[in-house]
């Protein structure tokens, strides 16, 4: 992550036309590439749940997913700064891809309220598997709809021809990219971990009890 | 300061904030995970009979120790008789 910081900060050329408000790119692309990532593992788990039964699969679809809303909020946010620069507003309702990521972030945010108005146990891991695979569904959509848009309010970077930038910066988006993700995969571990041991320090407890 | 910025600064330290509250809520969670490993240890420990306790108190049998027979002072428990187990 430092490095990233510091490719930003003194190795990547300003943009000729945004000038500096476009190193938010850096930050703001990969943030939503890792969401999309956290909501796709979520699914997976959800998927080898239903599917193989493995044990604690719901659980890691459930951290996956609560990474993924983390990170969907972030980019959101960083998303409506960037706007309010380029654009001069902090929202645009016409823009396709900016709506379908809310709808996605707002789907997700949902699952919270689903898994915790059932009663813990195998008929709530089964609704959250199910509705975390419906969701899946979006991601594309929401990936693509840039590409599939009209409106040429939200640039489009990455094409069937590759990137459109220079060397350096994508070099610099690679290395922010890789190092949120790996910030991603930290807490993932960190979060599944204490909720592992909550789990079994509850079980203890009624052993004792 | 330009406002252009000003809003970069925003959105860095937004992130920033965003990750440290997580980590600081990790670390409380785990904290709070500590505090209850505490009281349920000291629970088994009040709820363990005299002989078991002074068993947990003594030191675990070595690796080496097992080959030579040598089991500390834990008696070595009786083979079960042929038949014993069913069949």
């Amino acid at each position: 992550m430092a490095v990233a910081v510091a490719l930003i900060a003194y190795y990547v050329p300003e943009d000729a036309d945004q000038g500096l408000s476009q190193k938010i790119f850096y930050f703001h692309v990969p943030i939503a590439l890792t969401a999309y990532a956290c909501f796709g593992w979520g699914a997976w788990k959800a998927l080898h749940h239903l599917w193989k039964r493995q044990p604690g699969a719901d659980l890691e679809s459930y951290v996956a997913i609560h990474q993924g809303v983390i990170f969907g909020a972030l980019t959101l946010i960083t998303g409506s700064i960037w706007a309010r620069i380029s654009w001069g507003v902090w929202w645009a309702w016409s823009s396709n891809q900016l709506v379908l990521f809310l709808v996605l972030f707002l789907f997700y945010s949902a699952y919270f309220m689903l898994r915790f108005s059932v009663e813990d146990g195998p008929q709530r891991a089964n609704l959250c598997a199910v509705y975390a695979l419906f969701g899946v569904v979006l991601i594309p959509v929401s990936f693509l709809a840039i590409r599939l848009a009209n409106d040429f309010i939200h640039p489009t970077v990455f094409t069937s021809r590759g990137p459109q930038m220079a060397g350096s910066m994508f070099l610099t988006f690679c290395v922010a990219w890789a190092a949120m993700l790996a910030l991603a995969s930290t807490l993932y571990r960190v979060e599944l971990a204490g909720k592992r041991i909550d789990a079994r320090l509850r079980e203890l407890r009624e052993l004792l009890a | 300061m330009t406002a252009a910025e000003k809003y970069l600064a925003a959105a860095y330290l937004v992130v920033f904030v965003f990750v440290l509250a997580y980590v600081l809520i990790i670390a409380a969670k785990l904290q709070r995970l500590e505090r209850e490993l505490d009281e349920l240890a000291a629970l088994a420990r009040r709820r363990a009979p005299e002989p078991e306790r002074e068993e947990a108190a003594k030191p675990p049998v070595r690796e080496a120790d097992r080959g030579s027979g040598l089991r500390g002072n834990r008696e070595v428990p009786p083979l079960p008789r042929q038949g014993a187990m069913g069949g």
